[in-house]
C-alpha cells in the first residue's frame, strides 16, 4: 500500500469514527457504523418522500450487494443501488422495504 | 351558501364516479395542492384542463362547452408500480364508460369521452420508485 493510500484509509476510518450517526444491521450479527442520510424529496412535486442512503468504509461494506436488506434506526431497507466506491468509501442507495 | 360553479359540479361528479374503485379506493383528490404521503397512494388527482366554447350563437351566448378533465394516476411502489397504475386506469375508464348514466355523470354533462392516457413517467429520486400516468377526458356541457 502506498503512503497516500495508507493516509486515505486512515483518514476515512477517522472520519467514519467521528461522523458516524447510525448503525446498519445486515442480520446474522453483522452491524456496521456509518453515515445515514434521509433527505426529504418529492416525486413529481406531489408525492412526499425521502432519499435514504448509508455511507461507510468500502472495506466493511464491500460485500453488500443490491437487494440485500438492512435495518437502520428501526426501519427496514433494501439496497437499491451501489454507486462505484470512491477513495475507500461506499454509499448504499436505499429503498424502504 | 352559494351554488357551486358548473365546472366545480362537474369535477366533483367526475371524482365521485371514480371513487371507491378496487385499486385506488377512496384516494381520489380534487384540485389538491398539498403533497401526498405514501399512505395516500395509489391515488388519482383530478383537475381542470382546457375549457372552450363549442357552439356559440351570434348573440354571443354559449350553447355548449367542451371541458377537459385531467386525472393523474400516482403510484409509489418498490415493484410493479406501472402495473398498479395500469389497473387504476382500466378501472377508471370502465367505471366512466359503464352505462349511459355514467357517461353523463348522472346528467351533469351531455357527454363524456375518454381522450387517452399520456406516457407513463417514472421517478426514482425517492425511497421507492414512483409512476405518474396523466389521463385526459372530455365532457360537453351546456
Amino acid at each position: 500500500m502506498t503512503h497516500f493510500a495508507e493516509m486515505t484509509t486512515a483518514m476515512n476510518a477517522a472520519i467514519v469514527d467521528f461522523l458516524a450517526d447510525a448503525e446498519a444491521d445486515f442480520g446474522n450479527g453483522v452491524v456496521v457504523s456509518g453515515l445515514f442520510r434521509d433527505l426529504p424529496v418529492e416525486s413529481f412535486g406531489v408525492i412526499s418522500g425521502s432519499k435514504p442512503s448509508f455511507e461507510g468504509l468500502t472495506e466493511v461494506l464491500g460485500a453488500v450487494v443490491v437487494d440485500d436488506t438492512v435495518s437502520i434506526k428501526g426501519v427496514e431497507y433494501v439496497v437499491a443501488e451501489i454507486p462505484r466506491p470512491r477513495d475507500g468509501m461506499t454509499t448504499l442507495i436505499l429503498e424502504t422495504a | 351558501m352559494t351554488t357551486p360553479a358548473r365546472r366545480t359540479e362537474i369535477r366533483n361528479a367526475f371524482a365521485a364516479a371514480i371513487t371507491g374503485l378496487p385499486t385506488a379506493g377512496g384516494r381520489v383528490f380534487v384540485s389538491r395542492m398539498r403533497p401526498l404521503d405514501s399512505a395516500d397512494l395509489p391515488a388519482v388527482l383530478v383537475f381542470s384542463g382546457e375549457d372552450s366554447p363549442e357552439a356559440v350563437l351570434t348573440s354571443g351566448k354559449v350553447l355548449l362547452r367542451s371541458y377537459q378533465l385531467r386525472a393523474d394516476i400516482l403510484v409509489k411502489e418498490r415493484d410493479g408500480a406501472e402495473d398498479t397504475a395500469d389497473a387504476v386506469l382500466q378501472e377508471m375508464v370502465a367505471a366512466l364508460c359503464a352505462s349511459p348514466a355514467a357517461m353523463t355523470l348522472g346528467g351533469k354533462v351531455t357527454s363524456l369521452r375518454y381522450i387517452g392516457a399520456g406516457a407513463a413517467e417514472m421517478d426514482i429520486t425517492a425511497d421507492k420508485p414512483a409512476v405518474r400516468i396523466p389521463v385526459l377526458f372530455e365532457v360537453k356541457y351546456a
